[in-house]
């Protein structure tokens, strides 16, 4: 069965800098490959249980904190996390992401 | 030569830290050797049993009559995994062949260096903690980050936002100091408090490059992350003298008229700390000289203070600033002058 479309927007803010960045993209404007290993890392990811807990880097300074929004035809899901708590499935994900990314204006 | 670091450890570190702390002087340097060279399950022990067990109120002298850093550098070879990778030079020996290495190397060393020579602070925690740096993490990562259990991570940069973030020691000092936080007033990073946090790194970060390179007040640039931006970011990353104006994002403020209320980055830390780093510049700028001095002594001063606790906020952290002054120089000195004179430039009303 082939899988749903979806748009994808992330914001990273955090860091040494502490400048946010933004990315969007759409799968259905990817190469094929490229859309295929995002949908099926996506696949994977256990959303219910992406979550940003503070208690998880407590000590951690300048780290990066992500907002991902994966939008698919009637229905949105947003997460947001540390990157030390990144789940290893959505590494891919957002790699593509902040290949695209620019800082926010 | 180098080695990956055994995942398991046979000694425990509490027998190591004994031996550190009491055997001979060879025992003792072996230990340390073996305390700063294990793996991160280890060093993040030996921290919780450092922090805990061994709080005298002075420092403790780990290996002789002059304290000296204990330093590890590992090469992450573009890994993101925080496992530590591969040893490339631990302390005391010869610059390896990376100038990452060396870079993270000499830069703990300077760092090390002002908190000793200036403010009498053996380390991170007082204590002597290892110096542990990752080199090169992650694939063209724009970061520098403390982990908050002794490790310093560093990116290589991507060549647009940030390049090789060894190079810049303002930018070492600036996370190290995180550490130091940590072990003090422990700031909460969040709002104003996280703020602080911020600023405390900023400007201990600036002072350790000033130390290592004899440069007054009136000398130096003032500037976070010059030798480390790239050209997105040039020329610097931010500005104590002149917070907002350091690139063309920056957008920090640079009085309390002008205190930015979000809800990212922790309620602005990066960006509210541009006011009370503005405060220190005046009142390094006013008193002149040497900024780890007097300024630097009385923010020392302020982040032990046993009025500043984990959510304070400017005014608390600016009063104990003046209080140190008072109490160090006299409440009618230049000293307490030019604190007052550098809150009420941040339009903060002590």
């Amino acid at each position: 069965m082939p899988r749903e479309d979806l748009e994808l927007h992330l914001r990273r803010t955090g860091g040494l800098a502490g400048l946010p960045m933004v990315a969007s993209l759409d799968t259905r404007e990817l190469a094929a490959d490229e859309a295929e290993r995002i949908l099926e890392a996506l696949d994977h990811v256990d959303l219910a249980h992406v979550e940003d807990r503070p208690g998880a880097a407590p000590g951690a300074r300048d780290t990066f904190h992500y907002d991902l929004e994966i939008r698919r035809p009637g229905r949105t899901d947003a997460v947001r996390f540390n990157e030390r708590q990144m789940p290893p499935e959505l590494k891919p994900v957002i790699r593509s992401l902040m290949r695209r990314a620019q800082l926010a204006t | 030569m180098t080695h990956r670091c055994a995942p398991h450890c046979i000694v425990p570190p509490g027998l190591l830290l004994r031996v550190a702390a009491n055997g001979e002087r060879e025992h003792r340097d072996a230990a340390l050797r073996t305390l700063g060279l294990d793996s991160t399950f280890r060093v993040a022990r030996v921290e919780r049993v450092t922090r805990h067990a061994l709080a005298p109120a002075t420092p403790r002298l780990l290996s002789g009559p002059v304290a000296m850093p204990h330093r590890t550098i590992y090469d992450q070879q573009e890994s993101d995994a925080t496992q530590l990778g591969w040893l490339v030079r631990s302390e005391g020996q010869p610059p390896a062949d990376d100038p990452a290495v060396n870079e993270a190397y000499e830069g703990f060393g300077d760092t090390y260096k002002l908190f000793w020579e200036v403010f009498k602070r053996n380390s991170i925690d007082d204590q002597g903690m290892p110096l542990v740096g990752l080199v090169h993490y992650g694939h063209a990562y724009d970061n520098a980050f403390w982990d908050g259990m002794s490790h310093m991570f560093f990116g290589d940069g991507d060549g647009v936002l940030f390049t090789r973030l060894t190079k810049a020691i303002d930018v070492i000092g600036h996370e190290l100091a995180h550490g130091v936080t940590q072990y003090t007033a422990n700031l909460v990073y969040q709002n104003q408090s996280g703020a602080l946090n911020e600023s405390i790194s900023d400007v201990f970060g600036v002072l350790v490059e000033q130390y290592a390179k004899g440069q007054t007040a009136d000398q130096a640039s003032w500037l976070i992350g010059a030798d480390v931006v790239g050209p997105a970011l040039s020329p610097a990353l931010r500005s104590l003298k002149a917070p907002g104006d350091a690139n063309p994002h920056d957008d920090q403020p640079a009085d309390m008229d002008h205190f930015v209320v979000t809800g990212e980055d922790g309620g602005g830390v990066h960006t509210n700390s541009g006011i009370p780093n503005h405060a220190f510049y005046v009142t390094a700028t006013t008193i002149g000289g040497n900024a780890w001095e007097a300024p630097g002594i009385m923010w020392y001063d302020a982040i032990r203070d046993p009025k500043v606790h984990p959510n304070s906020d400017f005014l608390t952290f600016a009063k104990a600033t003046l209080r140190s002054a008072q109490q160090r120089f006299g409440a009618q000195s230049a000293e307490a002058d030019a604190v007052r004179a550098g809150w009420e430039a941040v339009k903060l009303e002590l």
